[in-house]
């Protein structure tokens, strides 16, 4: 059995949609993902790929509960997204990251570290510490334990997320174009850590438009177009057999430069 | 000036009524305080929430409060309440009055601090798995609150400065000591120019002391 089974889902967004012919906006629903289904096993990096708008986020967003989802199920690790019990237990199986990351600014690194572990697992605050070191320590942020999150830059920031959500011991981690609002080189700090976690063998299902991450680090990708997954592909198959036969994957990987 | 000389001496026979005037301004003050601050929290909860009576309760609660005067609240209170079979202490009914009075601009402020929270730190809190109550309790409130810090500050420097109202129903706080005085002493002018310099003290200390929690708990967003 997969970790994360996604089985045929449909979600959709109430949106407002402008009637020509009544001259006023009117309710509207707009499909983002149609009966989609996809398996992830716990292990390695999966790389989603797609052009902007076709539901990336809105598929990681389901999977972490955040979205609830129209029809179908989610299972996580044997548990259904469905029910509301086991979201805190989803979440803790799957951490997230977010493009925008917003560490708490009313608290310094360490305390927005061990938050989420002491109050939620029952960790002990000097377990938490310990550990909060040891993962300060994997994405090189030993010093900054004190600091705000004013004090850091958008890589650090993304840096203490990503240690963030390793405080719950996740099974897996969700990453949402975690580096699209970096600039080149803290990308490249934030990239580094990532190929770090994978080579400790970390599961990660990431979301990125870092071809040369998806080259190097993912096993498995996935490229989705319109809310509907197009390809499934080892990351060898994708980048030789895929790219010379699939039009869209084609031109996708042309559009952004690879 | 006629000639006037100012003649504080004649006024050191009262010195121990002023003090119990301060005493018991302080004790309305810190009382009204306390309710107004966690009243006014309720009451920007209760206006940000999904609930329309809620919401609705909020609003005319603060509308009320907002465009009618304190005197005549106050009066309300302490000659309303006994016909309802009520009785209070003119003192406890004081601290209410105050503190209702006081929750409509605090929840204002509150309720400004709660939406300056955007959805990111909402979901930041989810996505670790903290229920609604625990990212509220644990993760907006606290960021509400230092962002809302200053401005209730200024709230309670108003409140302090509106306490002296409640000599009207015959408390002995600090202005209605300086009416009995003025009375028996003849010296209104040198009563009411240490009372200026009283209510500046004390706003001075509320504002200095709210400086220094300030600089501790402060946030940028
Ligand atoms: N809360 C929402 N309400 C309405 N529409 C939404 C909402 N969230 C997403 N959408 C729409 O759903 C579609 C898919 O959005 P999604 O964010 O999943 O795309 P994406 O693949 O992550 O794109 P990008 O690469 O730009 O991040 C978009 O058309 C978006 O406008
Ligand atoms: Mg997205």
């Amino acid at each position: 059995m997969a970790m994360i089974e996604v089985k045929s889902i449909t979600k959709s967004f109430p949106v407002k949609k402008y009637d020509q012919a009544a001259k006023k906006y009117v309710k509207d629903t707009l499909t983002v993902l149609r009966d989609f289904s996809v398996n992830f096993d716990q292990e390695g990096v999966t790389v989603l790929l797609g052009p902007s708008g076709t539901g990336k986020s809105t598929l990681l967003r389901c999977i972490n509960g955040l979205e609830t989802i129209d029809k179908g199920d989610i299972i996580v690790d044997g548990m259904s997204v469905r029910d509301k019990h086991q979201l805190r237990k989803i979440r803790e199986t799957c951490g997230m990251v977010f493009q925008q990351t917003v560490l708490f600014p009313h608290l310094d690194v360490m305390d927005n570290l061990t938050l989420a572990p002491c109050t939620l697992l029952g960790m002990s605050k000097k377990d938490a510490v310990e550990r909060a070191k040891q993962l300060l320590d994997k994405v090189g942020l030993l010093s900054k334990e004190k600091a705000r999150h004013n004090e850091l830059s958008g890589g650090e920031q993304q840096r203490i997320a990503i240690a963030r959500a390793l405080m719950m011991n996740p099974k897996a981690l969700l990453l949402d174009e975690i580096t699209s609002a970096l600039d080149p080189e803290m990308t490249s700090e934030v990239l580094a850590i990532l190929e770090n976690l994978a080579s400790e063998g970390v599961c990660m299902l990431a979301v990125t438009h870092e071809m040369a991450f998806a080259q190097h680090v993912a096993s498995r990708i996935l490229f989705m177009d319109k809310g509907s997954l197009v390809c499934d592909a080892s990351k060898d198959d994708f980048f030789t057999i895929y790219r010379k036969e699939n039009e869209r994957i084609a031109s996708f990987l042309k559009f952004i430069g690879e | 000036m006629g000639g006037y000389t100012l003649n504080f001496r004649v006024l050191l026979q009262y010195s121990g009524l002023f003090l119990q005037g301060v005493v018991l301004t302080i004790k309305i003050c810190v009382g009204s305080m306390i309710i107004s601050f966690f009243l006014g929290m309720l009451l920007a909860v209760m206006r940000q929430s999904k609930s329309r009576v809620a919401r609705f309760v909020s609003t005319v609660w603060v509308e009320v409060l907002r465009n009618t005067p304190f005197l005549i609240q106050l009066f309300f209170f302490y000659y309303g309440l006994p016909q309802l079979g009520i009785y209070v202490d003119a003192l406890v009914v004081a601290i209410i009055a105050l503190g209702i009075n006081s929750s409509a601009p605090n929840c204002e402020v509150i309720r400004s601090g709660l939406m300056a929270v955007k959805t990111g730190y909402y979901e930041a809190s989810a996505a670790l798995g903290f229920s609604k109550f625990q990212t509220f309790t644990r993760v907006v409130l606290p960021i509400s609150l230092r962002l809302a810090f200053k401005p209730l500050t200024s709230n309670f420097v108003n409140l302090v400065l509106t306490s002296s109202v409640c000599y009207g129903i015959t408390l002995m706080e600090i202005m209605g000591v300086a009416k009995t005085v003025s009375a028996r002493s003849n010296r209104p002018f040198e009563i009411y120019l240490i009372l200026l310099v009283v209510y500046c003290i004390f706003t001075y200390l509320v504002s200095f002391v709210a400086k220094a929690i300030d600089r501790k708990i402060q946030i940028k967003l």
